[in-house]
């Protein structure tokens, strides 16, 4: 870690409803004391927003500058953004902001980056805690999309319809999950939360968390790309 | 004739009229031949001049090897020590312009002897040369005349029978249904024997057979009286019916028995079955066509057909009447040769089949003429095929290969081709077949769907006509002897009445008739399957509305008079978990029992975490995982366990909350308690409540009476059993028979 810690952190709020704009603005400044707040409504101002605000690209930030972006917006999906913001900046954390967990959404945004997602009508003091801890790497992960990330990984011999946008294979070759990671996995898309799951693996919660980032990793196309040209720098490949 | 199609039966009366007419040309050539064309000059022949003129002497004849030349009159025929003069008399066209039946007979007698001598292998000729000298050749009569050495004359009359047995077979095989194209019909071959047997007597070179003249006479007689009758039958019947069919057989019996009469000769003489009585019938025709004028004056399309075929039958034969039968009803000379005069006779055909396009003649249509063209091109196709072989057949000289290569690389392929246009069937194959009947079942909109059918229809069967059918029609059935196809009403189309199929070159059979019945029935499933998925989709909608309106609503509205801001919130928050519910339940029809577990439990566990409880929620086996959930069942689950969770955290004063889901026997069992403080006391925390909200609801929205009525409505139960401490909710839903009660 560089001594970049201090420098100030941006956060950037892209959501066309104005009220619910001001309130995340207002969640993202108590969460993160200090923070400074960009708000974009489109696609095309958050463009303009990020040109503008972030900076170079500073890979070796301690702390992350973050993205809250929602899917539904007037000139397109946020999911672009996303991807777009995974490839340029990794020093960016997009974050899903949406109302309806709907799990094929929310498996694009996260394959396209997306490291969270937040549901927008959770209690302020909540979203505040899962806010936290999507930024130490405690990413959330619905049943739903547990169960997705399960068919789409686990049986390729029975793929799940590809949603409109997905860019991975039914069974991508690339993508393998650990016996671990398949456990874990599987207990979520039961209903349990990190803290049941870890009580039942006799795990440390901190682990838990460390499986589903690596599953949110393991998914993220850039991320995946970047492996891959990691490993032919280094003649891995 | 009943199962024939419109092609056969056109193509039957065509042949019939081409098989009379080789019979009368067979006959006409079959006669020895001289190569004389003689003619009598009548009054313009000097008074002293004997025997008649000739007035041209064919190249390559017998007689024109003898020396024969034109100009020279011919005196006399002998052969065998037998010799006849040759009168002008000899030469009339028509034996019924003698006066009176021994006149006839005598002529008759002449004829027989005159062929007698001209049957000779050499007969010598009298003649006379232009300047009055006598001179005697002798000639080897050919045994047959030349085809081509028939005059014009006699391929008028051949082309008139052949025209009209054509068009009337044409009308016949379109119209079966009626008597007014039979009647047309029968004029047809009446004419046409009348036609030929004229044509053989009237064209001869001098004479033929006196009883085979007789023979032809009586067939000519009979051919002329029947047309007239057929006629008069045609305007007793079309285009209104004046009497019953009795009264046209009675007139083709009439006339029957007058002809038996006159070829007996047992008439006062041959005026009475010959020009009397065609004259006679011309008036009746005339007559008729007035009263049917009269009678169909408030029709106008009757009266335009009447007129058109009026006209044309009154032109046709009143112009032959004239030119024949007055004249020698008054004893005069006919105007006009009588095989000419027969060419008027093809006016009455042509005009019908021009009338036809135009008045609707026996309501037969435009597409009456597509028959025709397609039965004329496949004959076409026959007889350039026959010509070809004939031709190819011929010629044995070496250019045979150089024939069949000509015929194997170009001819056959494009005979392929135009039989393949003009009268092979076009199916449609099984699956195709499917696939366009589903896709008809699934257009959207209905008119478009009926037009898709008609069209589908129209594919399949490539009718003449389709047309909306007057009667009701149950079932698809064939009528008309297979001319006609009668649909049941299907895909929002009428009852259809199908014509003629594959353009009226065929007819419709038992496995049609089967393809029809399958057709419909396909159509029939597919359409009501359309109309369950309809209903369906309309029942899911209203349910969902219902939902809409009954949760959500409920809650916004009670979140709406809410005065704190931190209910309001909590309030709009249980909206939107509904509507996620809703939505989830839009989606997909019905979810997995793990899955819907999964959710409730995340939910729950989320909620519980927030309000700092503790939920206790043993992992079940996953045994039922996959067991697909209704939407009304997990959405009152999901209804339910809301409600008791948000009554927990509210008023029970409770640290943990014990759940639990299993599946026993159809049944799906829930099982909420808590270590608060019971459900009396909560109850009483609760009225605080109930007094600002609108008295039914509880602050929850839903409420947990309300939730009692809707479980119920489900047929599951709700219960509060006694508990030492705490409160514990049972609820159990039927996962089977939901139906009835959620389809109201």
């Amino acid at each position: 870690m560089s001594g970049s810690s201090t420098e100030q952190r941006i956060g950037l709020v892209i959501e066309d409803l104005a009220p619910t704009r001001a309130w995340l603005v207002e969640m993202l400044t108590l969460t993160f004391p200090g923070i400074r707040v960009v708000t974009a409504d489109s696609l095309a101002s958050a463009r303009t927003a990020m040109a503008g605000c972030f900076g170079p690209v500073d890979t070796a930030r301690s702390v992350p500058h973050l993205a809250l972006v929602d899917l539904g917006l007037p000139d397109g999906s946020g999911i672009e953004l996303i991807r777009e913001l995974a490839c340029a900046r990794p020093d960016v954390m997009p974050i899903v902001t949406t109302i309806y967990d709907d799990d094929g959404h929310l498996f694009d945004a996260i394959t396209a980056g997306a490291q969270g997602y937040l549901l927008k009508d959770q209690d302020a003091g909540l979203l505040a805690q899962y806010l936290r801890r999507i930024e130490r790497g405690d990413p959330p992960l619905s049943p739903s999309i547990a169960r997705r990330i399960l068919a789409r990984l686990r049986s390729p011999a029975a793929p799940v319809p590809a949603a409109p946008g997905a860019t991975l294979a039914p069974a991508d070759p690339d993508v393998t999950l650990t016996p671990r990671e398949i456990e874990v996995l599987s207990l979520l898309g039961r209903g349990l939360r990190n803290a049941e799951v870890a009580r039942l693996l006799s795990l440390s919660e901190h682990t838990i968390a460390g499986y589903v980032k690596a599953i949110y990793a393991k998914l993220s196309i850039c991320s995946r790309a970047e492996a891959a040209l990691e490993a032919a720098k280094r003649g891995l490949v | 004739m009943s199962r024939w199609s419109p092609s056969l039966v056109i193509l039957c009366a065509f042949f019939v009229g081409l098989v009379l007419a080789g019979a009368a040309t067979f006959l006409a050539v079959d006669q020895p031949w001289t190569g004389l064309r003689l003619v009598d000059d009548g009054d313009a022949a000097p008074a002293r001049e004997p025997g008649v003129r000739i007035a041209a002497v064919a190249r390559n004849g017998p007689a024109a090897a003898a020396g024969v030349a034109q100009g020279m009159r011919l005196v006399a025929i002998e052969a065998g020590g037998r010799r006849e003069e040759v009168l002008p008399g000899d030469l009339i066209e028509e034996s019924d312009m003698l006066p009176g039946f021994p006149a006839i007979i005598a002529f008759q007698d002449r004829q027989t002897r005159l062929a007698a001598i001209l049957a000779a292998d050499w007969v010598e000729l009298h003649l006379v040369d232009p300047e009055g000298e006598p001179i005697r050749l002798w000639i080897a009569p050919a045994d047959s005349r030349p085809i081509l050495d028939l005059p014009l004359l006699f391929w008028v009359q051949i082309m008139t029978g052949v025209g009209a047995m054509l068009i009337g077979g044409w009308v016949l095989g379109l119209r079966r249904d009626g008597s007014g194209p039979l009647m047309f019909f029968l004029s047809a071959p009446t004419l046409a024997v009348s036609a030929f047997s004229s044509a053989v007597y009237g064209t001869r070179e001098l004479a033929i057979d006196g009883t085979l003249f007789r023979v032809l006479s009586a067939i000519n007689h009979l051919g002329a009286v029947g047309f007239g009758a057929a006629m008069i039958s045609l305007f007793l019947v079309y285009p209104k019916r004046l009497v019953t069919d009795r009264v046209p057989v009675a007139v083709g019996l009439a006339v029957t028995v007058l002809w038996v009469l006159d070829t007996l000769r047992l008439t006062p003489g041959p005026g009475y079955g010959g020009y009397y009585a065609t004259l006679i019938e011309m008036i009746l025709i005339v007559t008729l066509i007035g009263v049917q004028w009269r009678k169909n004056r408030h029709d106008p399309t009757a009266r335009a057909a009447l007129r058109w075929l009026g006209l044309s039958i009154v032109l046709g034969a009143g112009a032959f009447t004239m030119a024949m039968m007055v004249p020698l009803t008054l004893g005069t000379e006919p105007l006009l040769s009588q095989g000419m005069a027969f060419g008027f006779f093809l006016l009455i055909y042509i005009g019908l089949a021009l009338g036809v396009r135009r008045y609707r003649l026996f309501e037969l249509d435009e597409w009456a003429f597509k028959v025709m063209f397609y039965t004329l091109g496949a004959m076409l196709l026959l007889a350039m095929d026959g010509v070809l072989i004939w031709l190819i057949g011929l010629d044995q000289a070496p250019s045979l290969g150089l024939s069949l290569i000509v015929v194997g690389f170009g001819y056959l392929p494009l005979r392929e081709i135009l039989w393949r246009r003009m009268v092979l069937r076009r199916p449609i194959a099984d699956h195709e077949l499917f696939r366009q009947v589903i896709e008809v079942a699934f257009t959207a909109r209905p008119a478009e769907r009926a037009e898709r059918w008609r069209q589908l229809i129209r594919t399949v069967f490539d009718p003449l006509s389709l047309e909306p059918a007057r009667g009701e029609v149950s079932v698809a059935r064939a009528d008309a002897d297979g001319v006609m196809l009668l649909l049941p009403p299907t895909a929002d189309a009428p009852a259809l009445e199908v014509r003629y199929p594959w353009r009226g070159r065929g007819l419709f059979g038992p496995a049609h008739l089967q393809l029809a019945r399958e057709m419909t029935q396909l159509m029939r499933h597919a359409d009501e399957g359309r109309a369950a998925y309809e209903r369906g989709a309309t029942e899911e909608r209203r349910r969902i509305a219902r939902d809409l309106h009954d949760d959500v609503g409920a809650r916004l509205l009670t979140g709406l008079h809410k005065a704190d801001l931190g209910e309001t919130r909590s309030l709009i928050r249980g909206a939107l978990a509904d509507i996620r519910t809703i939505a989830a339940g839009l989606a997909r029809g019905s979810m997995p029992l793990g899955r819907v577990i999964a959710d409730l439990r995340h939910e729950t566990s989320g909620r519980l975490e927030a309000a700092g409880l503790a939920l206790d929620w043993p992992l079940d086996d996953g045994a039922h995982d996959e067991l697909p959930l209704d939407y009304a069942v997990y959405r009152n689950l999901f209804g339910a366990l809301r409600e008791i969770i948000s009554n927990v955290i509210r008023h029970a004063a409770a640290t943990t909350v014990r759940i639990e889901i299993r599946v026993e026997d159809g049944m799906l069992y829930l099982s909420v308690a808590d270590d608060g403080i019971g459900l009396v006391a909560a109850a009483a925390a609760d009225a605080d409540g109930r007094a600002d909200a609108d008295g039914e609801r509880p602050s929850g929205g839903l409420g947990l009476g309300n939730l009692a009525r809707r479980v119920g409505d489900l047929g599951g139960r709700i219960a509060f059993p006694e508990q030492p401490r705490g409160t514990r909710v049972d609820l159990e839903l039927p996962l089977e028979g939901t139906r009835p009660a959620t389809a109201g």
